[in-house]
């Protein structure tokens, strides 16, 4: 069994809590007074990851720091926001990979065994690792930068070679979606009064910190000057009836949908370009806008997907620096974006 | 006599004798089923089997005109989509001659528009430029389009060995029975991976988002580590003669290296994770011919002018609209321009299916 030490460095492994079961500790004797500690570090917990997105410092006792762990899930998961969840798993997972980046291959190999990772060490001077591609990929797809792309790496008979800081930095992947499993599993049980002030507290927070509206393109003329190249490319494929496919009909539809035109105009522009069938197509543009189906409004792929299925064409200076046909778009237009706040 | 009839005819003829020859797929009563039947072209889908010899007698008894199972596997496979249960999923290549843009295309695909007439070669319009009218599609197969797609599966499966690590038991090469050729890769690790993931085994193989500033001489930290494709990309331009100096030219160079070594793939196949993909051994209706399943080493000597033909023995009676010269087995037929003539019942099969003939009584 490692330390106390060791497993408050990481609660969220299996052993971590095996420990918490053994010494019998259960939620609802937070408010003993010899618990109030466990309480005060797993509100900290919380209130660090809103503000900074970031989880430092450690409690006075080991012990009280891995506790605090399984009580702030508890939290977490009982103020059911989905947002919060991501934000607090990502603040968690990110204080694992600070204390990752500093261990030896052994035990990042303990903890790669904790997600039956197949991961060997290829060398070991400089040291190699090598994790079979289906594990890299399961996390590298989380991380935005193109060196994270599969090919942009060393590939070795199915395994990517890594450093040790950037097995750390997937591994980091792992323990995030492993929290976030964690806070949406966890069985809802009442909280007695006393812990419900700092709940509100946290809610409240919360809400000033992070409620601000995702943005939508909205209002204003539509302006086809501003289209990126690949939605150009599209619309004037159409107009001129040549063939697109239909991952390109999906794309031009959901794209001239999201930025506001409406639904007629989309249905002509698809009419005029050739003889459809009108229904069909009224089908699909409505079940794109939301109208139909599950009431989802579809955005188009983002410009990574684009790129694999061929539809991005001619890439201009503006693309380099934004990742969703939309922000171009947005950019491109200066719409000034209207950011509401939700319970203020 | 109907077109429809006299396929479906010989279609059973087939099956009847030949029924042992379709390939079930593994895992098979995981699978979901997918038939177009002959009577109206409907596709029947979400059907189940417990066993190769029930799925076997479906189709000698429906004698469907294409016949699909599921990539993926299911945890109850005749629910509706949202309730099946997804337990995982071949990873499935698609190479198609038809997105290959070869220069054959305009030699033997046409198209005319069935309101005004106007007709053109190569790739079909959605809708007909003069008047908006609906189109009809003449493709054809030729032996150029069906090397150049091989090439490029030669070319995919030492991605999927080298780099990928698969071994040579995890993957599979059907020939479609028609333009092209899919890979299966059957692998327990390949199975659970999800929709981006996929995405990014697409990218991989068709050379899509390579950071080329690793090219730059000056990054010699990288180059002992470099990424596989860098180094496939040097050795290219290292076999056709000195790496060019300057860096712009080396960029050109090097998008033309990555031109040659990437794999033309129909990039939508792989990454639905939900595909219907044709079942071994089964016929294609757009060609009469079936899909063959072709052993890793026996892809070279692979001819599907000869190991796909499928119905033999017969001859028929057709009119022929139009077709250019081919080859079945060792036999030249064609070309053909508006005319009654008596065929090998293969050479008859091929042009019908093809819509370029229709049978005289």
């Amino acid at each position: 069994m490692p330390s106390i030490t060791e497993l408050a460095k990481y609660p969220f492994t299996g052993k971590a809590a095996e420990y918490v079961r053994e010494i019998e500790f259960k939620i609802d004797e937070l408010m003993a007074p010899q618990f109030s500690p466990v309480l005060e570090r797993a509100k900290e917990r919380i209130e660090q990851a809103i503000r900074k997105m970031e989880i430092h410092g450690w409690a006075q006792k080991d012990e009280i720091e891995l506790i605090s762990f399984p009580a702030a899930i508890f939290m977490v998961s009982s103020l059911k926001d989905s947002r919060l969840t991501r934000r607090y798993a990502l603040a968690e997972a990110k204080r694992a990979y600070r204390y990752l980046r500093d261990e030896n291959v052994e035990a990042l190999k303990m903890m790669a065994g904790e997600f039956s990772w197949n991961l060997i060490e290829l060398d070991e001077n400089p040291i190699r690792l090598g994790l079979h591609f289906a594990d890299y990929l399961r996390n590298s797809v989380w991380i935005k930068e193109s060196r994270w792309r599969l090919i942009n790496r060393r590939v070795e008979g199915g395994r990517v070679v890594l450093t040790k800081e950037e097995c750390a930095r997937l591994l980091q992947e792992e323990i995030r979606r492993r929290i976030e499993e964690k806070v949406n599993k966890n069985v809802q049980i009442p909280f007695r009064d006393e812990i419900k002030p700092i709940l509100e507290y946290l809610e409240r927070l919360y809400n000033e910190t992070l409620s601000t509206e995702p943005i939508h393109v909205t209002g204003g003329e539509v302006s086809l000057a501003a289209f990126p190249p690949c939605i150009k490319a599209l619309y004037s494929d159409l107009s001129s009836g040549r063939n697109i496919s239909h991952i390109g009909r999906f794309t031009l539809t959901s794209f001239l949908v999201n930025i506001g035109v409406p639904l007629e105009e989309v249905l002509k522009l698809f009419t005029r370009a050739s003889d459809f069938d009108l229904e069909k197509t009224r089908y699909q543009v409505e079940h794109i806008s939301g109208f139909r189906g599950a009431g989802r409004k579809y955005t188009p792929p983002k410009c990574a997907t684009l790129r694999t299925h061929g539809l991005c064409l001619n890439p201009d200076e503006l693309c380099r620096s934004i990742g969703h046909p939309l922000s171009y778009y947005k950019r491109k237009m200066g719409v000034l974006t209207q950011v509401k706040r939700i319970g203020s | 006599m109907e077109v429809e009839d006299f396929i479906r005819r010989w279609f059973a003829l087939y099956y009847k004798t030949n029924i042992g020859g379709v390939i079930p797929p593994e895992a098979l009563n995981r699978r979901e089923f997918g038939f177009i039947i002959f009577k109206g072209k409907t596709m029947v889908r979400h059907k189940g089997f417990r066993e190769p010899d029930e799925l076997k007698k479906f189709i000698s008894d429906t004698v469907p005109a294409d016949a699909y199972h599921s990539s993926a596997y299911y945890e109850m496979p005749e629910a509706d989509m949202n309730e099946k249960g997804w337990l995982g999923s071949d990873l499935v290549f698609d190479i198609d001659a038809d997105h290959l843009s070869l220069p054959c295309k305009l030699k033997h695909d046409k198209w005319i528009c069935m309101s005004c007439g106007k007709s053109g070669s190569g790739n079909a319009p959605d809708g007909c430029p003069r008047c908006g009218g609906k189109i009809r599609e003449e493709s054809w197969i030729c032996e150029e389009c069906l090397s150049t797609a091989k090439g490029e599966v030669i070319k995919l499966l030492d991605f999927l060995m080298d780099d990928f690590g698969f071994s040579r038991d995890e993957l599979q090469v059907n020939f479609t029975g028609h333009r092209g050729y899919h890979v299966h890769v059957i692998s327990d690790e390949a199975k659970l991976l999800g929709r981006e993931e996929r995405k990014e085994v697409v990218d991989y193989v068709t050379g899509t988002g390579i950071d080329l500033s690793l090219l730059d001489p000056r990054r010699k930290d990288v180059l002992s580590n470099a990424p596989n494709w860098i180094r496939k990309i040097l050795g290219k331009l290292g076999s056709k003669g000195p790496i060019p100096d300057g860096y712009k030219r080396l960029i050109k160079a090097a998008q033309q290296a990555i031109s040659e070594i990437s794999v033309k793939i129909d990039t939508v196949v792989t990454t639905d994770i939900h595909r219907l993909i044709r079942i071994g051994g089964t016929l294609n209706s757009k060609t009469g011919m079936k899909v063959v399943r072709i052993p890793l080493k026996g892809i070279d000597a692979f001819d599907p002018f000869r190991d796909a033909v499928a119905i033999k023995d017969g001859e028929a009676k057709i009119y022929v609209e139009e077709a250019p010269k081919f080859r079945l087995m060792d036999q030249e037929f064609g070309p053909y321009n508006k005319m009654e003539v008596e065929l090998p019942i293969e050479a008859a099969v091929l042009l019908i299916c093809k819509g370029r003939a229709y049978p005289l009584v």
